[in-house]
């Protein structure tokens, strides 16, 4: 029977419809702060729902819809909930073609914020739980959403993607009801979705102003070292993870190049959670 | 009392045909036309007509932002391709010195109307049948891999159709199709291609594109015949913006004579009929008269648009349109039998059930190789 559920996620509103009782039950207690009546207006419509037929009685298989668009192929029952996450990551960032969209966490102490874009196995998730967990609020795990021409960050927030080890770690700074369902085996290992703290999404409309962009790596037992980059090292970085750039053109280049003349940018190696939060809130923002 | 929540087919075509009409829509009507045209590939298109009726500023918020996501890409894209056109062009060059461009790619090199707001999926190259084989190496060696299909698709394409398996540009992601001709020739029907590429126009970017009598009547037979019409309602809309763009004496002189000795007068009458139905498309009625005498079977006529009528809008949850399901079904099935002979297409039909059924067991990625199986 088919649930559908409306979701705001600003600054968006999506409509989720799925077949599937497990993607409901993650829907309903990881965005219990942002499902809402039927509202005005829409801005997407998607759809998870498991493939018909005999195929659905061996290996249950599910797909994403985004209207007419199916851009995944089927995947296994249990990744339902990742695949939703992933797909809203495919929606937004192929669409919303007015923001110029980072691949990178987005965290902020009030209204100053730090990016921190970083390739898959960096640690940034778990860096990213860590200090949404302490005193920061989370923007995007994913994708940061920038105003064009400006250095400010617009929030769009989503749960937290954690893999693997980082699973464990977190379960020491948030209580069981924020994880869902473990998705395991994927292209990516077991993942789990974290629900952020309240304070990040009651905080969901304030932007905030980009004051450091960091790109860090987890090493195990290294002392915090850091790296200063100059302005073509740390736009070349950037640029390396910034989604739509190439579509935005002009615009999406003069956005980053002010960007990271404005702020602090830095390479951090680190080992030690607690350390790099106290680097961060004293030396950057 | 209940808020309407899907648009009805004659209040789309009343948009499309005069846009300012935009500015009397619900924030609920705006959510299922931006949901509509977005699946239809439409939505720049539209945001383009609603620039040129200077109401954009007029539309709400919510609909100006995604009008101008649309246009974004669709500009981006736009200007993608008369690069992609340029280097296919020059790299090409030494085995086929005249590739020419169809579709859409060929819309907006030759900066037509119909390009406006055009999003692409793929680029369309016509070249001679004995360049395909050379050009398709030459491609390889340049970084563009053949899609991955099974040795039964890919038998389909090589012996049946009209053009061989796409290929895609490894690093830029682009899609190309090379076709040798405009109609798979297993259907009987493939033309004589040099009465199509006869008069084709150098452009600037220097590959080729057809003269406007050979493009808007391949685009007439590119929509009827076909299976395929989940992108009908925008490749109707070409046409009209074809007939518009071109419509002078001699273009409709030249695009009859076509039509006549190439044995598509039937795609040129089922083109002009429906794009007058649905646009009020200015077709002289000399054309007209040429054209109904032709075809005046009133039961026949019925028929056709019963079906057309309806397989021509887009298809979507939010469009009401009754019977629509049953429209297409029979649009389909006409293509089809069109496509290929009655006993090659049991044939064929038998062995896309079967893989069907075995899929839906054993899952989509069964039949492909095993280097291309994940999850």
């Amino acid at each position: 029977m088919a649930f559908s559920s409306y979701i705001e996620l600003s600054p968006f509103t999506i409509k989720v419809e799925t077949n599937c009782s497990l993607v409901k039950k993650n829907l309903t207690s990881i965005y219990q702060d942002a499902l809402i009546n039927k509202p005005d207006v829409v801005d997407y419509h998607v759809s998870i729902n498991s493939v018909s037929g005999l195929r659905s009685y061996l290996k249950p298989q599910i797909v994403f819809q985004a209207d007419k668009a199916e851009p995944f192929k089927p995947l296994p029952y249990a990744h339902g909930f990742a695949m939703l996450e992933w797909g809203l990551n495919w929606l937004i960032s192929s669409n919303e073609l007015t923001y110029v969209i980072i691949h990178s966490a987005v965290l902020a102490k009030g209204d100053k914020a730090i990016l921190f874009p970083a390739p898959p196995g960096s640690g940034k998730s778990t860096l990213t739980a860590y200090l949404a967990a302490h005193g920061w609020r989370l923007l995007s795990d994913e994708m940061a959403l920038i105003l064009p021409n400006t250095n400010l960050v617009v929030p769009s927030v989503r749960p937290i993607c954690l893999k693997n080890k980082s699973i464990e770690l977190a379960k020491q700074w948030y209580s069981e009801e924020h994880f869902s369902t473990v998705a395991p085996n994927t292209h990516k290992g077991d993942v789990v979705h974290l629900r952020p703290p309240t304070s990040s999404w009651v905080n969901r409309k304030v932007p905030a102003e980009i004051k450091g962009i960091i790109f860090p790596t987890y090493s195990a037992n290294s002392e915090t070292e850091i790296y200063q980059l100059n302005h073509t090292q740390s736009f070349m970085e950037f640029a390396k993870n910034a989604f739509n750039y190439g579509v935005i053109g002009e615009k999406g280049f003069n956005t980053l190049v002010n960007i990271i003349e404005q702020s602090t940018c830095l390479e951090v190696k680190y080992s030690d959670l607690e350390d790099l939060r106290a680097f961060l809130e004293e030396e950057i923002l | 009392m209940t808020v309407k929540n899907n648009l009805d087919s004659a209040k789309l075509l009343t948009l499309i045909n005069a846009p300012a009409t935009c500015l009397s829509l619900t924030l609920k009507e705006w959510e299922c036309l931006i949901l509509i045209l977005r699946a239809s590939k439409l939505l720049a298109t539209f945001a383009s007509k609603i620039q040129q009726s200077n109401v954009f500023e007029d539309t709400p918020d919510y609909a100006q932002r995604h009008l101008t996501n649309a246009l974004i890409l669709a500009e981006k894209q736009h200007k993608q391709l008369f690069y992609e056109a340029k280097e296919l062009t020059r790299v090409i060059e030494k085995v086929t010195p005249k590739a020419i461009f169809l579709k859409g790619a060929a819309y907006t090199l030759a900066s037509n109307n119909t390009s406006l707001g055009r999003i692409y999926s793929d680029i369309d190259l016509l070249v001679a049948k004995e360049a395909i084989a050379p050009t398709e190496k030459l491609l390889c060696v340049l970084g563009w891999l053949p899609e991955k299909v099974d040795d039964y698709d890919d038998k389909y394409y090589r012996e049946w159709a009209h053009e061989i398996p796409p290929m895609q540009n490894a690093s830029r992601g682009t899609v190309l199709d090379l076709h040798h001709n405009l109609v798979p020739p297993v259907s009987g029907k493939a033309p004589d291609i040099r009465l199509f590429t006869k008069g084709c126009i150098e452009t600037e970017c220097s590959g080729y594109i057809l003269r406007p009598a050979a493009m808007t009547l391949h685009s007439a037979i590119h929509l009827f015949i076909n299976e395929d019409f989940n992108n009908a309602f925008r490749d109707i809309l070409d046409l009209h913006n074809l007939f518009s763009e071109f419509n002078n004496d001699d273009f409709w002189k030249d695009i009859l004579d076509l039509a006549s000795a190439t044995d598509f007068e039937l795609e040129l009458f089922l083109a002009t009929r429906y794009s007058y139905m649905m646009f009020a498309t200015s077709i002289p009625v000399w054309v007209v008269e040429i054209l109904d005498k032709k075809f005046n079977s009133k039961f026949k006529i019925k028929y056709w648009d019963f079906v057309f009528k309806r397989a021509l809008l887009p298809h979507h949850e939010l469009l009401q349109e009754p019977q629509q399901s049953i429209a297409i079904s029979l649009a389909y099935i006409r293509g089809h039998i069109l496509k290929m002979p009655p006993k090659l297409l049991l044939k064929h039909t038998s062995h896309k059930l079967w893989k069907g059924l075995v899929e839906s067991i054993l899952g989509k990625s069964y039949f492909l190789k095993e280097d291309n199986k994940k999850g």
